[in-house]
């Protein structure tokens, strides 16, 4: 509890001196949020290992660590290369890029937009991305709010179908010094429009540090989005991460978390299943080794009649790394008709490595259909015989099966030139886990 | 071709196989038949080179190498193929990219130059005909919900294409249908010749009237009791086993 207090002062005084160093930039609509925020956190504190939603994530080590606020920071050739690197090569192609968290014009495209897509990097004042009134906000929740100084707001119009992807890359970069920084975005499709967004967090280098990330989704009635989570940070990096997705009648929402990187990740994503007929997908996948921990918590609410929702987790997990997997499915009353599915699937490489498992259903509503299984295991041997007995090397053999087993959600991607950087992505980290057993 | 010496193998500690010893000669087909549990497919694992088996005594030479000795996978380079009696599903791979990591993986062990995607599709095509295999299975994951029947085809299939010096078919007959029976001792018939050797397990002698053998043994509670001509086959279809005790 001390620990927690202590976190809590640290955060007020990181407070204070960031509003010092924005030098009264602050007084805006968005003021007022950021300060109650900041005496919520004082009230709420962190969550701890009590907290039933953070039983299986230890966040004392984050706690206990001092942050230092992220500032501009010059790219040198190098970085930059290394930045357009990870963007799409596409004459006009729609991106935003934050550096520690400030974004950098040099890099982004938001001149040429398609007819009906409206995008706006929002400064100090936040209050057209902060819409929330949800009461029950965690610590790290009140952190976004406070801190985050920038914001993207994305909006599509009416009945447009955007079809160039938006991308959003926040990308790490600096010294050694632990850096902390925050943003929130929030997406609003209007009805029958459609969208994709890619949005990745990477590290140029080791920089270690925290990053409080949180982002509204809002789909009008029989808008489409299909929104792409890739976290590749450096393993010194603590990411914190929160997706609430309201989605209208008939809309279609897919999503997809895949986490490679970082050495404490946590995903909180909630999903409100709000008209008749809506659609969800959620996908996640998650490879972590050494002593990475990755936590997935998704909640779907199955507000209204007719509903589906299609969940997919997929973790592979080596060394003495660990896996936090908890789905809630909340078939409300007037959710008749919905049709819920569940599935996670974790594959222990190592006797170490371990997983928690917790699918929730809780179920309002007399005529629904909903199933959830999970499995947890190793390779199955008869499948590496196989592949053996036709002349593919054991190794060979072990990879190619723990790669159809990740292929699960990586085929689901539909945009080929961010599928191929996740497929690159998931070989150079897989390569790890082989070359580190020989 | 394969010399089988005083073969014990064991698993979970329980004796199968009670010392086999066969012969087969470069370009010979050779048939095993025997009652259910006799041992078949552990010989053909074994042969294969799983790990659960434990061979406790007695040899093996292929080539005359010692094949116990090798990886199973160096086995499958070195042209030793085995067709599963009950071959598994791998969901997530799909069937070509498994071949042709297979064919080039065997490519490669014999200091040749990897087979690139048009190569690989022209000999697929070609050897699609000739175990007459549907183009849309081959795009599927490996056997993913393949009926029996066409997952025995896969296995010939993939026979085809990466043309074994010794292949092994377990039960391969097993739930074929006669016109699926047909085409796959076709299959078998077309990439015989006096380089490469078959050894042919069946419970069923009409396989045998596609697939002629040279000789025909009989393993019986995990060893060899007879050994015999083609027409040995008929005369275990007639008398069953019991004769032999
Ligand atoms: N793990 C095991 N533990 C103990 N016994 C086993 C094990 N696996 C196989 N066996 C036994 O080994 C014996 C031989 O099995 P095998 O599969 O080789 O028979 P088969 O001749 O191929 O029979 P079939 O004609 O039915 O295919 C059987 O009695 C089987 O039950
Ligand atoms: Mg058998």
């Amino acid at each position: 509890m001390k620990k927690i207090q202590n976190a809590v002062s640290f955060y007020r005084e990181l407070f204070r001196s960031f509003k010092e160093q924005e030098n009264g930039h602050f007084q805006n609509a968005y003021s007022a949020v950021r300060e109650q925020a900041i005496q919520q956190l004082a009230e709420t504190g962190f969550p701890t290992k009590k907290t039933e939603d953070w039983r299986f994530t230890d966040l004392q080590e984050l706690l206990e660590q001092n942050f230092t606020l992220a500032q501009p920071f010059d790219l040198n050739q190098e970085q930059k290369k290394k930045i357009e690197s990870l963007l799409p090569d596409v004459p006009n192609s729609i991106k935003l890029v934050f550096v520690n968290g400030y974004f950098n014009k040099e890099f982004s495209q938001t001149q040429h937009l398609p007819k009906g897509l409206h995008l706006e990097v929002k400064e100090n004042d936040l209050s057209s991305i902060h819409t929330q009134t949800e009461s029950n906000k965690n610590g790290f929740h009140l952190l976004a709010e406070a801190f985050s100084r920038q914001g993207v707001l994305v909006r599509v119009d009416q009945g447009q179908s955007i079809e160039q992807p938006v991308y959003i890359l926040s990308v790490s970069a600096g010294g050694s010094e632990p850096l902390f920084f925050a943003q929130r975005n929030r997406i609003v499709l209007g009805p029958l429009s459609a969208l994709s967004v890619v949005e990745q967090h990477l590290s140029l280098d080791s920089q270690p540090g925290f990053q409080a990330f949180q982002t509204l989704l809002e789909l009008d009635d029989s808008a489409r989005l299909d929104y792409y989570q890739f976290q590749n940070e450096s393993k010194t990096f603590y990411h914190l991460n929160q997706v609430d997705a309201t989605v209208g009648e008939h809309a279609t929402f897919r999503s997809h978390s895949i986490d490679f990187g970082g050495k404490l990740v946590r995903n909180t994503i909630r999903v409100t299943l709000d008209g008749t007929g809506s659609d969800a997908t959620l996908n996640g996948l998650y490879l972590a080794n050494g002593t990475q921990h990755m936590d997935n918590h998704t909640t779907i609410v199955h507000a209204q009649a007719h509903g589906s929702s299609n969940e997919l987790f997929q973790g592979i997990l080596d060394d003495q790394a660990n896996g936090v997997f908890s789905g809630k499915i909340l078939v409300q009353p007037d959710a008749q008709k919905t049709d819920a599915k569940q599935s996670n699937n974790c594959l222990l490489l190592s006797e170490q490595a371990k997983i928690d498992s917790k699918p929730q259903l809780e179920i309002y509503a007399d005529d629904v259909k909903c199933t959830h299984g999970a499995t947890v295991g190793q390779l199955d041997e008869e499948e590496i015989f196989y592949l053996r007995s036709r002349g593919i090397s054991e190794v060979a053999a072990r990879s190619i099966l723990t790669y159809a087993f990740a292929e699960r959600v990586i085929e689901q991607i539909k945009i080929p030139l961010f599928k191929d950087q996740v497929e690159a992505a998931f070989n150079a980290k897989f390569k790890d886990y082989l070359t580190a057993e020989q | 071709m394969l010399e089988i010496k005083n073969l014990h193998a064991k698993i979970d500690g329980k004796e199968i196989l009670k010392g086999i010893n066969l012969k087969i000669g470069t370009g010979e087909i050779h048939a095993i038949m025997g009652p259910n549990g006799s041992g078949k497919s552990t010989l053909a694992n074994v042969l294969a080179g799983k790990d659960a088996y434990e061979v406790t005594e007695g040899q093996v030479l292929y080539d005359g190498k010692d094949l116990l000795s090798m990886p199973a996978e160096d086995r499958a380079r070195s042209g030793l193929f085995l067709a599963f009696q009950y071959p598994v599903e791998i969901p997530g791979v799909s069937n070509m990219y498994f071949l042709k990591t297979a064919l080039n993986e065997k490519l490669k062990y014999h200091g040749q130059e990897e087979m690139d995607a048009a190569d690989f599709l022209a000999l697929v095509r070609k050897k699609m005909k000739l175990v007459e295999i549907e183009d849309s299975l081959l795009r599927r994951p490996v056997n993913e919900g393949f009926s029996g029947g066409e997952k025995k085809k896969n296995e010939i299939f993939q026979m085809a294409v990466l043309e074994p010096k010794l292949a092994v078919l377990d039960e391969t007959d097993s739930g074929l249908d006669i016109d699926a029976l047909k085409i796959v001792a076709n299959g078998v018939n077309s990439l015989h010749n006096k380089e490469n050797s078959f050894l042919v397990i069946t419970h069923y002698q009409r396989l045998l009237d596609y697939i002629v053998p040279d000789f025909v043994h009989v393993l019986y509670k995990g060893e060899i009791v007879k050994s015999g001509a083609k027409d040995l086959a008929l005369e275990l279809e007639e008398k069953g086993y019991d004769w032999l005790k």
